[in-house]
């Protein structure tokens, strides 16, 4: 493996860790003090140097155009092994511009233990970026238990009222689905040492090689290990309950960072790990994924519907919006994959930007309930129109970010799965319905009450955040190729993986499992035929 | 050259939204006359591109596409990138919105004067206009997509533009979800074309059609009545109609641009723009025919009751659209486009008139508190006179050689309804069209007498000072009266030309759109002429032939050469042979379905005439019921034990907006409610069961505390010994 850029790699890792050890003994001059400052400088640097890895992604988005591997506990096989690839990089862009976001979103919202604060939020961020580049499942490992105390302590330090109790069922949901995989890591790891000349293993790029000679018992069980602990992340239906709770009680910026790229390293570890590992099981099992995605997506969208809060509302559309991605993923069709990889993106921007909107009005009134708004728009124009641009891109409106993910997904989702696709776009038109409803609630209608006649309308450092994402999802709506080149050797990889003739080993034992797997052969054949002509 | 012309008339108003939408702080008043002025050039533009289309100009070499702007998504085997594509049909959709549109502009100017919103009232209208340009201007489905959705979500951003009045936020979102649930069709109907053509590009989807669907076959008939379902809902038709009604909550000009000539006619113009598909598949065609008419007849029935005069024309847009889609389903689609055309400029003079007489009122919209406006308001009172007229279809005016176009075609190749116990041939869509054709002119002058003529019975605070509209808002309605009076020569039928002298001048425009149209009419002429064939087989074997059968089949049989095709049954030969033939026997682009020549003049000049009487007589009706003479006959009529249950049915629009709140919106909220309880009680019940289980098992574990750290690491030490253990031995 050729060594470039490593430098970098691992500096944009730890530079939020460095900061936030700036940051926890920074002087205590004014309430919120200098830590914000700190942060906000801090993570703006991360996020100019991960701007070094854009030409290296660009000129070759397949290979890891920057990758770090050294020895870390010999013994055991365990090397400190980072790479970054189109995809990847994608997110780690995603995750350091949220968190400036974050940042200027807690700027006056958090002024008590400011400093602890932002402290957490910038080791989140190390726990996130190092997540989305380890290639050594310890390394991963590592990272992905580091995501989960800083966050635990943003909701149960910083959360509102009920905070304790969605912090405790947080923790159990995710702790449970970390046992869970850390069991498949270290069965993987034993399992494949036999099968290993150079010796035992953590690192995916070698285990990818070996790990489909496994027994399809042993590949079934740790792929559900893996399986597990991602979908509880995703969350997918019926791991979700931990979110609404978890997103109502987290201060905006938790928020934003959670719906924004947290839920995306569950996906993340699916495109990554658990299916590169094991694509004949992916497969086999993929018909129950693409049912639990479109139940997802229907139920969360109608759970939605019916709410009072707003983050609870905002906090459900992410489960059904994560659906549709999950969906994609498991059509194993290249639009669908590419889509459903944008869609992280996208779903990244449209939702933490409903987060920051939702935010803003409860720093202003302490309160989400809708039926203590309306009438917004009279008062508050700027925080009207840019609310309701975010609103349409989450939406999905043509044109804005969230179209041409879902419309990808969908397209190629039903090419293979014609009837899960069509009930999973029964969830455009919903998502229509709740966010409507809620922009409707909250914006028109009469400015009757008194409390909301004093609101302010946003000021610069709030219009920036929105604008900034806004920016991005008119960029991705009007002109996403960039950003879908960079995860087309992902997705192709992934949908030539599952392409049938892999599983053709398996298929005699896994005949318990139904067998209406998706059929590719017949409609690939469809499509080339029609091309052809 | 006429590239960047093309690239021109969507850009234009693209600008306006960029400058409004920025600088609207500062423009304010300016902000109309800048979006008034660029979409002035726009429809400049336009209408020399309309003219020289139709002149055949030889500097117009037609269909103009230009080179691709960029790639817009492209994965795999997937690409789609925003390109143009601008034809005859094109010219005509750009010229009408464009037109219209800067018309409404300009009237808004006035119409909106000193509202303190009016710099976001042209904000949206300008991004309207440009997604509506994008619309019909769209090469790819994806892209038509995007116009589609972008005008759809200007529509909800303006209904819903009054945000205080009551129900308009409700309207909007209704409007904008109504939408919805036909975009769901139109989505998945581009998911199927994808999946059989394995393009998204709609020249490329047309030259593969034919080949690739079998005709009638089950793939084409689903792709193409979802796409129906995405027009029911944009164009307003039942089962998705309910929202127009509502959508009147937004300021006039926009019911008149949006709601009535412009974004309502997407749907036809999506199926003229895709017709070689719904050509294939006849079932669709049928029931587009059949919903059609019926909305053309729910909606006209409801119109005769409303109070609201918005309402009036708000359901007689609907029922008017469902003429365009009559004459879709029929395979006169030709007609469909021009209907919209002349439909465009009278029901735009009717709504700007209509903004003219609430404008003058100070807000009122109920006719019954109107009354002997024409003395105050003469302009309006003319202009909204003369659209009545060419809306009840007068001798001459252009509604009268739109809709009795599409009446005739009806009669003629719309499929009958047999019924067998009294070996009868009943053309049931054309009786419902004549029938809606009756109440339309009723309707129409119903509010026309109750506005303007009879005792004025305005709120007396009202009565004292009627101010008549300015210049900005009575040159639209001229010039839109002048439209609607003239526009319709532009497509004489054969019938009547000949009769009077004028020759072959006649149908202009549908050989001008025949172009366009002309696959689709192959298709479905020589599958006519097959069908024809095989009952005539059918009826020499049986022996007691329906009349009607035999005559038309005799009519048919001589220009009907390509019968040894038949036998082949192969779609492809049969459409090509009867495109040749076509091309051979006529050298023009005729639309060939129709067969018009065929027909004797003295069929469409009886069946005109017929149209006339029933015109003549609606107005007469309307007159003698609500022309303030006889005061208490409609009363009178309306409170009859016969027609009082029909009245109220009418007045409640059928119950439509009833049953669909409780079945539709109460549905789908119960099972929200389900939802949240099943998320809360079972998943999280499950939890709490798990979570106190777990406590239970600690008191146990707890008793096993000795409180000294060495103990917790040497049972944590032993218990990943046992871990490692299981694993290794398994």
């Amino acid at each position: 493996m050729v060594e470039n850029n490593s430098n970098l790699l691992l500096l944009v890792t730890l530079a939020p860790l460095a900061t936030s050890l700036v940051v926890i003994f920074a002087p205590r001059v004014t309430q919120a003090g200098f830590a914000r400052v700190y942060a906000l400088v801090g993570s703006i640097v991360t996020l100019l140097l991960s701007l070094g890895f854009i030409s290296g992604m660009r000129a070759d988005p397949a290979a890891y155009s920057s990758f770090m591997s050294v020895p870390w506990i010999e013994d055991w096989g365990i090397r400190f092994t980072l790479g970054l690839d189109g995809l990847s990089g994608m997110l780690v862009l995603l995750t350091n511009l949220l968190i400036v976001v974050s940042i200027l979103a807690s700027w006056t919202a958090i002024t008590d233990r400011a400093r602890e604060f932002y402290a957490c939020l910038l080791v989140l961020q190390t726990g996130i970026i190092g997540t989305f580049l380890a290639l050594d499942l310890f390394v991963f490992y590592i990272f992905w238990e580091l995501m989960l105390i800083p966050l635990y302590l943003l909701i149960g330090i910083f959360g509102s009222s009920n905070r304790i109790y969605a912090t405790m069922k947080f923790f159990l949901y995710t702790m449970a689905g970390s046992l869970l995989m850390l069991l498949g890591i270290l069965t993987l790891y034993f399992k494949t040492a036999p099968l290993l000349d150079d010796g035992a293993t953590f690192s995916i790029i070698r285990l990818v090689q070996v790990s489909s000679q496994l027994p399809i018992e042993t590949q079934t069980i740790i792929f559900f290990a893996f399986a597990i602990a991602f979908s509880i992340k995703i969350p997918l239906f019926p791991f979700h309950t931990w979110l609404p709770d978890a997103h109502t009680e987290a201060p905006t910026a938790g928020s934003i960072v959670l719906a924004g790229v947290l839920l995306k390293t569950g996906v993340y570890g699916l495109i990554r790990f658990a299916i590169p590992l094991f694509p004949a099981v992916a497969e086999a099992y993929a018909p129950l994924f693409l049912a639990l995605a479109v139940t997802a997506i229907i139920y969360g969208a109608l759970t939605a519907l019916v709410q009072e809060d707003m983050k609870r509302l905002v906090a459900y559309s992410s489960v059904s919006h994560m659906g549709f991605i999950v969906l994609g993923l498991f059509s194993f069709r290249e639009e669908a994959i590419s889509g459903a990889a944008l869609q992280m993106l996208s779903h990244g921007i449209s939702t933490g930007g409903l987060f920051y909107c939702v935010g803003l009005l409860y720093e202003r009134r302490h309160t989400r309930l809708l039926s203590e708004f309306g009438g917004l728009a009279y008062n508050m124009k700027i925080y009207a129109v840019l609310t309701v641009i975010i609103v349409l891109s989450s939406v999905g409106l043509p044109g804005l970010n969230g179209f041409v993910g879902e419309f990808l997904i969908l397209l190629g989702t039903f090419q293979v799965a014609p009837v899960a696709a069509a009930i999973a776009t029964l969830g455009v038109i919903l998502a229509a319905v709740y966010l409507l409803r809620m922009t409707q609630l909250a914006l028109f209608g009469k400015l009757d009450r008194e409390e909301n006649k004093a609101l302010t309308d946003l000021n610069a450092r709030e219009i920036s955040g929105l604008a900034a994402l806004i920016f991005f999802a008119l960029w991705i709506g009007l002109y996403p190729r960039p950003f879908l080149k960079l995860v087309e050797p992902t997705s192709r990889s992934l949908a030539e993986l599952v392409e049938p003739g892999a599983g053709e080993l398996v298929s005699d034992r896994v005949a318990s499992i139904p067998a209406n797997s998706p059929s590719q052969s017949d409609n690939r054949g469809q499509i080339d035929g029609a091309a052809g002509r | 050259m006429s590239e960047i012309f093309i690239l021109c008339i969507p850009l234009m108003p693209l600008l306006a939204f960029v400058v409004n939408g920025l600088f609207g702080r500062w423009t304010r008043e300016v902000g109309g006359w800048i979006a008034f002025g660029a979409m002035l050039i726009s429809a400049v533009i336009s209408l020399i591109l309309f003219v020289s289309a139709l002149l055949g100009s030889a500097d117009l070499v037609l269909p103009v596409t230009p080179p691709p702007l960029w790639d817009w998504i492209s994965v795999g085997d997937l690409s789609i990138s925003v390109g143009l594509h601008f034809d005859q049909l094109t010219a005509v959709m750009c010229f009408v919105i464009t037109f219209v549109g800067s018309l409404v502009f300009l009237y808004s100017i006035g119409y909106m004067h000193g509202d303190p919103g009016f710099a976001r009232f042209f904000t949206y209208l300008s991004l309207f206009a440009f997604a509506m340009l994008i619309l019909v201007l769209a090469d790819s489905l994806p892209l038509l997509f995007v116009g589609w959705e972008g005008v759809g979500l200007c529509s909800y951003l303006l209904i819903g533009y009054y945000m205080d009045a009551p129900g308009a936020a409700d309207a909007g979102k209704k409007a904008f979800i109504v939408n919805r649930v036909g975009d769901f069709g139109f989505l998945l109907a581009m998911f199927l074309i994808y999946k059989y053509t394995g393009t998204l590009q709609i020249s490329e989807i047309s030259s593969t059609a034919i080949e690739t669907f079998q005709y009638g076959g089950a793939a084409i008939t689903v792709i193409t009545l979802l796409m129906f379902l995405g027009c029911t809902g944009k164009s307003a038709q039942i089962p998705l109609f309910i929202w127009l009604p509502d959508a009147m909550a937004g300021p006039t000009p926009v019911s008149a641009l949006i709601h009535a000539a412009t974004m309502v006619t997407a749907g036809i113009y999506l199926v003229v723009r895709t017709s070689l598909l719904f050509a294939l598949a006849p079932a669709t065609m049928t029931t587009m025919a059949v919903i059609g008419a019926l909305t053309a007849f729910v909606a006209g029935t409801i119109a005769l009751t409303q109070r609201d005069i918005k309402k009036v024309l708000a359901y007689s847009t609907v029922s008017q659209l469902g003429y365009m889609f009559l004459a879709c389903g029929v395979g006169a689609f030709s007609m469909g486009i021009f209907h919209v055309m002349t439909h465009a400029f009278f029901k735009g003079c009717l709504f700007l008139g209509a903004g003219a007489v609430i404008h003058s009122i100070g807000g009122v919209q109920d006719l019954f508190q109107m009354g002997g406006l024409r003395k105050h308001i003469k302009t309006t009172w003319l202009t909204f006179g003369i659209a009545c007229l060419a809306i009840a279809g007068f001798p001459l005016t252009a509604g009268f050689f739109s809709k009795d176009e599409i009446l005739f075609k009806t009669f003629v190749d719309a499929p009958v309804l047999r019924i067998g116990a009294f070996d009868l041939n009943v053309n049931i869509l054309y009786i419902i069209g004549v029938i809606t054709a009756f109440m339309t002119a009723i309707y129409s002058f119903r509010a026309f007498f109750l506005c303007f003529h009879g005792e004025s019975r305005l709120p007396s605070d009202v009565r004292s000072h009627v101010h008549p509209p300015g210049a900005t808002m009575k040159i639209p309605l001229v010039v839109l009266a002048i439209g609607s009076l003239f526009i319709g020569f532009l497509n004489v039928p054969h019938g009547i030309a000949q009769t009077f002298g004028m020759g072959d001048s006649g149908a202009v425009f549908e050989r001008y759109l025949g172009v366009v149209t002309e696959p689709a009419a192959a298709v479905i002429a020589s599958h006519r002429t097959e069908h024809e064939a095989e009952v005539e087989v059918a009826s020499a074997d049986s022996g007691h032939a329906a009349a009607h059968d035999e005559h038309v089949f005799e009519e048919h049989a001589a220009e009907a050469p390509q019968e040894s095709h038949q036998e082949t049954g192969d779609v492809a030969a049969l459409a090509t042979a009867a495109a040749a033939e076509h091309g051979a026997e006529n050298g023009s682009a005729e639309e060939h379905g129709s067969a018009g020549e065929h027909h004797s003049v003295a069929l469409e000049l009886g069946l005109a005439g017929f149209s006339i009487v029933l015109a003549l007589v609606g107005i007469a009706t309307a007159a003698f019921l609500f022309l303030g003479r006889w005061p208490d006959a409609s009363s009178r009529l309306g409170d009859s034990p016969w027609v009082s249950p029909l009245r109220q049915f009418s007045e409640r629009a059928w119950w439509w907006d009833d049953a669909y709140n409780t079945v539709f919106a109460g549905g789908t909220w119960m099972v929200g409610v389900v939802a949240v309880w099943f998320d809360r009680y079972l998943i999280d019940g499950v939890l709490h069961g798990v979570a106190r289980t777990a406590r239970g098992g600690a008191a146990i574990i707890r008793s096993l505390q000795m409180g000294q750290v060495q103990a917790y690491a040497m049972i944590m030490l032993i218990g990943a010994n046992i871990l490692l253990l299981v694993i290794l031995i398994w």
